[in-house]
């Protein structure tokens, strides 16, 4: 009986999506795991986030576009990928066939992609769509601001999303702004599900030797533990606004920044950057977990959720 | 092919010229699946500066004994950080990564190019084709100077013909390593069935009468790997190259690593590293 109770010590439900766990990988993190197959169970993950895709194949960016800071991983990819037909056609199906929850990251350069993809992927597999209005390496077909830096935009691309879908719709919110708390109550009012927070933030570094930037977009994004401060302040705040879950992203390594990111109001987590650093990151976090909680007498994860003490 | 994350066991790391190192490491797992041109992605220290992991090629196999060698340059945290690994300690390492070296069938002469670090996967090849029943081996080895040629023995023990070049003339030849490859292939006109010799005395090594004979091999930096493939381009020499960038992942995952091709935008990790040199866009 107390077996099955850590069993399911971790299940938790992000508006609709319910999962096994509340460990994912990050989008862009784990390409759409038939590259890291044998390096880890997916299906043991609470959910695996693709990379984004988008309505037709995309080049992305001109190289370098990695730039490796202290603690840090600047990238500038472009979102390089192969479209809408090729996940549903190729990627999707081996997913599913690996046993994979599958949350879908979604990108586009104006709301009538987002559109057009969220209608594709409602009649698929996937078990939840997550929306990347916060991707800092793409341009905007008439904006100079990420679609999540600005909250019309933000309730705009997100409304249209779930007109299309009856699946869980995930906002993935930027941190490159004044207010998140006005973005994320955005989100909530069209209608987001959960919010998942945050993506990488604008940065750059530079090769004095050759006064040239270090990535072949001039900027990118920074991600890695050099960024876990800002994410937890983040979801701390944004917890105070919305209702809604928060998945929380940033620099998370450990079990020990998983926790934390739970106390700050995180209902579930995603790990990205450590995947590289180490492959077996995410499962490693997950047993972390189910540790913590039994050592603590804890039924279920719910229980640790914004409950830092002030 | 299976890919696995691992403790390996150190059981060389020592300097075999400054700043060279020499590492051996016992991989239970898989050392037996290594193909030359393939690299493993190495953890080099705990903590997260530097953060993530570094790909280093192969330098030889010994697939019996479970042992893989690696030969790298301390040029940053990283490879300082492995450099002070010792013997006896475990290092975790993620392998095997990447496409390698393809030897078509029917090439029997084999001419290797190498810019600096370039020599380290190339003696795996190298091991390789040392195997053939039928093969000459020729290996272009360019370095600055004599201080940074290193492996020329281990080239010689196996029966391959070592060419020295240095930029500052120290040792062997004096200038780039490309030039010496125009001067190979124009000796042993490959469009020729009567070879010419020269005074490096190559008589003994028969660079094939025809293209399909000869394979060129490249490793070393980007502007080298683009002057071979233009050297060896009219005389459509099927030529290979490995190629460095910064990665990720190292498994396909991030798209970090690309390089553009006459595809696209291609992963150095994934479909590379060794691609053909005539597939690759030079800008």
């Amino acid at each position: 009986m107390k077996k099955i109770n850590t069993e399911r010590a971790l299940e938790i439900n992000i508006g609709g999506l319910k999962l096994a766990n509340p460990v994912m990988t990050a989008s862009g993190t784990f390409g759409y795991t038939q590259e890291c197959g044998e390096l880890i169970d997916a299906a043991g993950l609470g959910a695996i986030v693709t990379k984004s895709i988008t309505l037709e194949p995309s080049q992305g960016n001109p190289p370098p576009r990695l730039w490796e800071t202290t603690a840090g991983l600047l990238n500038a990819i472009g979102i390089q990928n192969e479209g809408l037909d090729d996940f549903i056609n190729t990627k999707l199906p081996f997913l599913k066939s690996v046993g994979a929850r599958v949350v879908v990251s979604i990108a586009g350069r104006c709301q009538q992609d987002y559109k057009m993809l969220a209608r594709a992927l409602n009649n698929t597999t996937v078990d939840a769509i997550e929306v990347n209005i916060s991707c800092p390496n793409i341009k905007h077909k008439s904006a100079s601001l990420l679609f999540a830096q600005d909250p019309d935009s933000t309730s705009y691309i997100i409304r249209s999303v779930k007109k299309q879908t009856n699946k869980p719709v995930i906002a993935k919110l930027s941190p490159n702004v004044t207010d998140i708390g006005l973005i994320a109550r955005a989100a909530e009012k069209a209608g987001a599900d959960a919010l998942s927070m945050i993506n990488t933030l604008i940065g750059m570094d530079v090769d004095i030797a050759r006064a040239r930037p270090r990535l072949g977009n001039v900027t990118g994004g920074l991600s890695g533990p050099a960024i876990k401060p800002i994410a937890l302040a983040m979801i701390w705040q944004a917890y105070h606004c919305v209702k809604i879950p928060i998945i929380g992203i940033g620099g998370i390594m450990s079990t020990e920044d998983a926790v934390a990111f739970f106390l700050c109001g995180a209902s579930a987590v995603q790990i990205g950057t450590a995947n590289f650093v180490d492959p077996a990151a995410a499962g490693n976090i997950i047993r972390g977990l189910r540790l913590y909680l039994k050592n603590r007498n804890m039924k279920n994860i719910k229980e640790l959720i914004g409950q830092l003490k002030l | 092919m299976q890919k696995l994350q691992t403790k390996a066991e150190i059981l060389i790391n020592k300097e075999i010229a400054p700043g060279y190192f020499k590492m051996a490491l016992r991989i239970e797992g898989f050392a037996g699946n290594v193909r030359p041109g393939q690299f493993l992605h190495i953890r080099a220290g705990m903590g997260y500066d530097p953060l993530l992991r570094r790909p280093i090629s192969v330098h030889r196999i010994s697939g019996r004994q479970g042992i893989v060698e690696l030969l790298y340059k301390v040029n940053g945290k990283g490879t300082q950080l492995m450099s002070r690994r010792s013997k006896g300690t475990f290092l975790d390492v993620v392998g095997p990564l990447g496409n390698g070296f393809k030897v078509p069938k029917g090439q029997s002469n084999f001419v290797l190019i190498a810019g600096g670090m370039g020599v380290a996967p190339l003696v795996a090849l190298a091991d390789q084709l040392a195997t053939y029943r039928k093969k000459a081996i020729t290996v272009i080895i360019g370095a600055k100077g004599a201080g940074s040629v290193v492996c020329v023995k281990e080239f010689q023990e196996i029966g391959a013909k070592a060419i020295i070049v240095t930029e500052d003339g120290s040792r062997g030849d004096r200038g780039l390593v490309t030039a010496m490859l125009e001067k190979v292939i124009r000796d042993f006109d490959i469009r020729k069935t009567s070879l010419r010799t020269r005074s490096y005395s190559l008589a003994d090594v028969t660079i094939g009468d025809y293209a399909p004979e000869v394979g060129l091999y490249a490793c070393g930096p980007m502007s080298m790997l683009a002057s071979v493939a233009k050297i060896a381009k009219p005389y459509k020499i099927k030529t290979q190259g490995s190629f460095e960038e910064r990665m990720g992942c190292g498994v396909g995952a991030c798209f970090g690593c690309a390089i553009k091709t006459q595809r696209g935008y291609e992963r150095v990790c994934k479909e590379g590293p060794v691609f053909d040199l005539a597939d690759i866009v030079w800008d």
